[in-house]
């Protein structure tokens, strides 16, 4: 028995000795991993750094979209020190409508199983600082946009956002540092950081004065010609820059905000085209400045097809100036038979009307141009039937003329390069600003224009072709132009989509034109 | 060498060590609370200036004031 006594004692040690080595192995060997991973998180914070978006700009400088930050508000019951009732009557002393805004969330919270919330309030800075002293509430922060011009611009601002996403969001940063007991940062040599990288501010060229006039003649212009929707676009001509890009729909439907119409909606130009097709032809040489059209006294026959004019009238021996002024489709249909397919698709592409104009949004469309061209396409392309182009295009292409022949690439950011085309000679651009300063001074429109305003423009009105067939009673009415005819500080264009007051575009698209055009000169 | 020497010369090392610890270690809580004081103003500051920019564009804002 005393024998037996010590090697007892012995075994048991050994036993314990054993166990001690089996534990350490367990921690040591089998849970060292997970120990040191656990170890490292808590010593070691890795922090986010929420980069600073950039701002879009107006051509002035102001925020026409800027970040805000605020913070929302989670409870965790278990570090709770003080009731809930106490809590949310703190929080109430603060931000009232907290209660009524997550009654449904408090509710389920009641829940003892509930024991982590997140609430929608949002708390800003100094409301974060006063409550974060209460135990058991968790802010994190959060970053929104907040657009101050609430709709002005709106699609395009959107448009813009999605555009120039990358340049805009920054890059997020991060921070690694060692904190004490508590969760307080350490000084310390091992901390590390990368530091965030604030996204870049888009100036663009947009003029929210315009912007804001020209949205509200649309909408009145819509509601006055009882029509489904208008677009207007105003650029700089020597510089292409878009002063205002707006489009108003009397009912609109459940779009995507981010959608352009001016840019996504194509349409066939009408009679808007027509300088257009004088200038290549004047250009080309294919005519001379002394053109007179024989043959205007009567309707076009193409082989099945006749060609007739917008009123049915004919003018006998018409000038240059006189197609122009009476919207001649017959003599049209004579020139660009004089100019012919070759010259037309080379002007047509000098002009980018086949191509995008590479603006700095999203959505943009074009219609693709056609391989095979009949006698009588050629001859309607001459009015701008037949063909398709956006509303940007479209004024990118007639700017040229406004601009002494040379094209340039319409864009949105200040900080694009401009870039420059020659298409017509300065001579034939002198000749067209006569003809279209004529057509304007001696057409019906004339009484729409301030006696010392000096507008080179032109109308349009297209038929809208609905499966194949065009449609008297659904039209675009169109007004292009800029002013004053030399040295002009604008070139804008209007469309009226199926006015039902008038389906012309001298009745619809003009009032607006001349309307927003008096009050441009003082804000340019 | 006496031990006198020995033990002097331990009970210097100790008292370096004591004073050396007990003045760094209060230099790093010093710097510690500037850095959690300047990350504080800094991110005060930068809320400020959000704030101050916000207050700008509804100040002169065409289409209405809405506070976020």
């Amino acid at each position: 028995m005393e024998s037996s006594r010590p090697k007892t004692i012995l075994v048991t040690i050994y036993i314990c000795f054993i166990f001690i080595l089996a534990k350490l192995f367990y921690w040591q060997v089998i849970k060292g991993q997970e120990l040191h991973d656990k170890a490292i998180s808590q010593i070691y914070k890795l922090e986010k750094i929420v980069p600073q978006q950039g701002h879009i700009l107006s051509s002035d400088n102001y925020p026409l979209s800027l970040d805000y930050s605020y913070y929302n508000l989670a409870f965790y019951k278990p570090n709770f020190k003080k009731d809930l009732s106490e809590i949310l009557t703190e929080i109430s002393a603060i931000k009232p409508e907290f209660a009524t805004q997550n009654a449904k969330a408090l509710e389920k919270y009641n829940n003892p199983a509930q024991k982590w919330m997140e609430f929608i309030t949002q708390f800003n800075r100094d409301e974060m600082l006063k409550l974060s002293t209460l135990d058991g509430l968790d802010f994190s922060l959060k970053q929104n946009r907040y657009y101050p011009e609430k709709n002005l611009a709106s699609n395009i601002i959107f448009n813009l956002e999605r555009y120039y996403r990358r340049q805009i969001s920054g890059q997020i940063g991060f921070t690694r540092t060692i904190v004490d007991g508590t969760g307080g940062n350490l000084l310390t040599r091992k901390n590390w950081q990368k530091n965030e990288i604030d996204g870049q501010n888009i100036r663009t060229s947009l003029n929210r004065q315009i912007q804001f006039l020209s949205e509200k003649a649309l909408k009145a212009g819509v509601e006055k010609y009882q029509a489904d929707s208008a677009s207007i676009i105003i650029i700089k001509p020597q510089s292409g820059e878009i002063i205002t890009m707006a489009s108003y729909e009397s009912s609109p439907s459940a779009q995507e905000k981010t959608k352009v119409s001016n840019i996504s909606d194509l349409f066939e130009p009408g009679s808007i085209f027509k300088p257009l097709i004088m200038s290549a032809a004047l250009d080309s040489k294919s005519i001379s400045s002394d053109f007179i059209c024989q043959k205007c006294n009567q309707s076009r026959t193409i082989g099945q097809y006749t060609i007739n004019n917008w009123d049915n009238n004919f003018h006998a021996d018409s000038t240059l100036k006189d197609i122009i002024k009476n919207s001649d489709n017959i003599g049209m249909s004579y020139i660009i038979g004089e100019m012919g397919l070759k010259n037309f698709l080379d002007y047509f592409h000098r002009l980018k009307l086949d191509q995008k104009t590479g603006v700095e949004l999203t959505g943009e469309s074009i219609s693709p141009l056609k391989t095979i061209w009949p006698d009588i396409d050629l001859a309607t392309a001459a009015f701008g039937q037949g063909l398709a182009v956006n509303q940007l295009q479209m004024i990118q292409a007639f700017n040229a003329i406004a601009n002494n022949g040379q094209l340039v690439k319409v864009h949105l950011n200040q900080n694009s390069p401009i870039e420059k085309s020659d298409v017509y000679s300065p001579e034939t651009m002198a000749l067209m600003r006569d003809i279209l300063s004529y057509a304007v001074d001696n057409s019906p429109i004339a009484v729409l224009k301030p006696k010392d305003m000096e507008v080179c423009a032109k109308s349009g009105t297209a038929q809208v072709a609905i499966k194949g067939e065009y449609i008297d009673s659904n039209t675009i009415g169109s007004y292009i132009g800029f002013y004053p005819c030399v040295d002009p500080i604008f070139t804008m264009i209007v469309t009226v989509n199926n006015p039902k007051l008038s389906q012309w575009g001298s009745s619809t698209a003009a009032p607006i034109w001349f309307e927003i055009a008096q009050k441009l000169k003082p804000l340019l | 060498m006496s031990n006198r020497v020995i033990f002097a010369i331990a009970l210097g090392l100790l008292a370096f060590q004591l004073s050396f610890s007990v003045y760094y270690s209060g230099q790093i809580v010093a710097y510690n609370q500037k850095y959690s004081e300047s990350e504080k103003k800094y991110a005060q500051l930068k809320y400020e200036n959000q704030k101050l920019e916000i207050d700008f564009a509804n100040k002169y804002a065409l289409n209405g004031i809405i506070t976020p």
